[in-house]
């Protein structure tokens, strides 16, 4: 869990990455905010486009430059400043300090090498073994993530393996070096519900066991539930609502987080209709003036239009961007009436 | 009680895999293997299950988008498997499909026009081009799109917009029967919310019937009347979704459930986590098919397959549990 007293790991400021096209600047991610705990999961959830993607590109160095800058903020990585790093310090932070999943490994993974060469090839590049002690060490890995028979796994070619099988080989090979945060972007979402609970089980238990952080990074609100220690919702660009997992799905603030959850349809809750946040996510290209959301909001007025609100205390450790969200409590009541109307 | 609008027997659908330089046939994949169900008129029948179940195979099948290998397929009483290509253009009609991918099943170089048009032309529905267009403009109003859209190409869209053009395309013909397969996957979670609303209120405003074939269980729960869960080509359990999701019957259908993450951090749920991966459908296991990843499975399964029993209130399973 978090310590609020320990020391952070990550301290995100400000960051802006903008990517320079030729319609336009993308600003893909516009004053972000946000730190990581030693062993918390942070979760980062957005619809696409929101700018999820590229924080953690962004910490990773990986923003391919260019089109693609960091024109402002910090990436403080244990004090340290990762975007003032020179390409050859953060090769040396990357994948032995911080390690990277993705979406789909099969994209990740290189189709020509077997799965015993490419996780001991991390680890002769960042631990300094040999290409023997290599292969035992990624034997040992691969058990731990859960692959049966790994002593025959680490001869075969990831065309060989499942999905899930492709992303547990993934996992271990990005935690071969002991990272210290492990950056999952979506790394469930092209698996079957089936396995995506194997996977989720798998890295809540590979956490406690290594002490690392996580920042998770989803679309999907059931695996932030599921794995978050603390939450930030992203939408355009910026970070609009920031708290801890309880309080954000027990009490939502933002209207945009508040619309999310409402799109979904519940278990244990049957509606007839779901209510749909109205209209589409703005162009990147094309932001409203005031705050971003005032195109889709339910409460948007006045200054909305004209003036972007600030990341304010709602309350202790609940941050929002909302220059009216005490208003969306009179709609919440409103809304849990008609709901027990219904019934 | 209602009508039965579509009613599938003992369809089988089973793909060669060829190999060698004459391209024998050494083995089969059996993406669907005597699957049979039905829809009743005005109802919504969610067919789920993990990717390579043979769900969207079945639903291709029906529509002979994929020439079925045996089986029936009745729709209002006639075996659609059985037609003539004359007669299976008329009955198309009738029976029409929204698929996933917005993205890919749009022709980028039709206008919205002309892609919603097609199916009218085709079918002779329209005496002029006057008329037509009418026509056209009626169905995207329905849809949520405005007649300013109807000389814009697909790439001008955005993902919701286009799975609501794919759905006015579904409807230029008047269909009884639309098969969804996987309509709202590719969509983001907010734009959803839209396409299911609106296919909703699209079923009340024309007595739509659906089968609507998806992965996500919790959006199957909200849209449907009744569910089928499939598993290796074949259905396991299928009841009203009360039944399913209250009781579950199959050991598959519970695993499943206990699977999904909820959006709710309070609940903690005993969670039965399976073992492997789905085996592969070339050559599925023996006797029960979920047998080895089946945390209940005794000496029985591995032999003997379980046979698809109503157990109630049509409830029907297939486990040798439910036997005992």
């Amino acid at each position: 869990m978090a310590n609020e007293n320990s020391e952070k790991l990550v301290d995100v400021k400000n960051l802006k990455t903008y990517f320079y096209t030729e319609e336009g600047v993308v600003k893909a991610v516009d004053g972000v905010d946000y730190e990581i705990y030693p062993g918390e999961t942070l979760g980062i959830v957005g619809e696409s486009g929101c700018g999820k993607s590229v924080t953690s590109l962004s910490i990773m160095g990986l923003v391919e430059s260019p089109p693609g800058k960091i024109v402002d903020g910090e990436i403080l990585f244990e004090g340290k400043d990762l975007t003032k790093l020179s390409q050859a310090e953060m090769r040396k932070i990357r994948g032995n300090e911080i390690s990277m999943i993705f979406q789909e490994p099969m994209t990740s993974l290189n189709p020509v090498y077997t799965i015993g060469d490419q996780i001991s090839e991390a680890i002769i590049i960042h631990k300094g073994l040999s290409k023997k002690e290599a292969m035992k060490e990624s034997v040992e890995m691969l058990k731990k993530v859960g692959i049966p028979l790994p002593e025959q796994r680490i001869n075969e070619y990831p065309h060989q393996l499942s999905g899930g099988m492709r992303q547990r080989v993934m996992i271990a090979m990005a935690l071969s070096c002991d990272p210290k945060l492990l950056i999952a972007d979506e790394p469930t979402t092209a698996l079957d519900v089936t396995i995506q609970a194997q996977i989720l089980e798998l890295m809540n238990g590979l956490k406690d066991s290594y002490g690392m952080s996580i920042m998770m990074i989803t679309h999907d609100l059931g695996v932030i539930a599921e794995v978050s220690d603390r939450v930030a919702v992203m939408y355009a660009g910026k970070v609009v609502e920031y708290t801890d997992v309880n309080t954000l799905f027990a009490d939502p603030k933002h209207p945009y987080t508040w619309g999310l959850m409402n799109s979904i349809p519940k278990l244990d809750r049957q509606v007839n209709r779901l209510q749909a946040i109205p209209g589409i996510v703005p162009s990147p290209l094309n932001f409203p003036d005031g705050c971003k959301f005032n195109t889709r909001c339910p409460l948007a007025e006045g200054k909305c239009f004209t003036d972007e609100p600030e990341l304010v205390d709602a309350a202790e450790g609940h941050k929002v961007r909302c220059w009216r969200y005490k208003d969306l409590e009179e709609m919440k009541k409103q809304n849990e009436k008609i709901y027990e109307e219904q019934r | 009680m209602a009508e039965k609008l579509l009613e599938v027997n003992n369809l089988k659908k089973y793909f060669p895999v060829k190999a060698g330089i004459f391209k024998k046939t050494v083995a089969h994949v059996k993406a669907v293997d005597d699957v049979s169900f039905f829809v009743n008129e005005g109802e919504t029948l969610g067919l789920v299950g993990e990717s390579g179940c043979g769900k969207s195979t079945t639903g291709r099948t029906i529509l002979r988008l994929l020439e079925a290998t045996a089986g029936e397929v009745i729709f209002e009483g006639k075996d659609v498997l059985a037609l003539d290509k004359e007669d299976l253009r008329n009955i198309r009609r009738d029976m029409q499909i929204i698929f996933q991918d917005p993205y890919a099943s749009l022709n980028p170089r039709m206008t919205v026009a002309d892609i919603v048009g097609e199916p009218i032309d085709i079918h002779n529905l329209a005496k002029n081009k006057k008329e037509r267009n009418e026509k056209v403009k009626d169905i995207l109003e329905r849809v949520g799109l405005g007649s300013e859209y109807m000389r814009r190409y697909p790439h001008e869209f955005s993902g919701g917009q286009r799975q609501r053009i794919g759905v006015a395309r579904a409807l230029a013909v008047d269909p009884k029967l639309i098969i969804a397969d996987e309509p709202v996957s590719a969509l983001d979670v907010s734009i959803q919310a839209q396409v299911i609303n609106l296919l909703q209120d699209l079923q009340k405003e024309f007595g739509l019937t659906y089968l609507f074939i998806a992965h996500d269980l919790s959006v199957v729960k909200h849209i449907s009347d009744r569910i089928a869960v499939m598993y290796l080509g074949k259905i396991v359990e299928m009841a009203d979704k009360g039944d399913l999701f209250n009781e579950p019957m199959h050991p598959y259908t519970q695993s499943l459930l206990s699977a999904i993450p909820e959006a709710d951090p309070t609940k903690k749920k005993d969670r039965i986590i399976l073992e492997g991966d789905v085996p592969s459908p070339v050559d599925p296991p023996s006797g029960c098919r979920f047998h080895p990843r089946c945390p209940k499975a005794f000496d029985k399964c591995s032999v003997e397959e379980p046979v698809f029993k109503n157990y109630g209130d049509n409830h029907f399973a297939a486990c040798h549990l439910l036997e005992e």
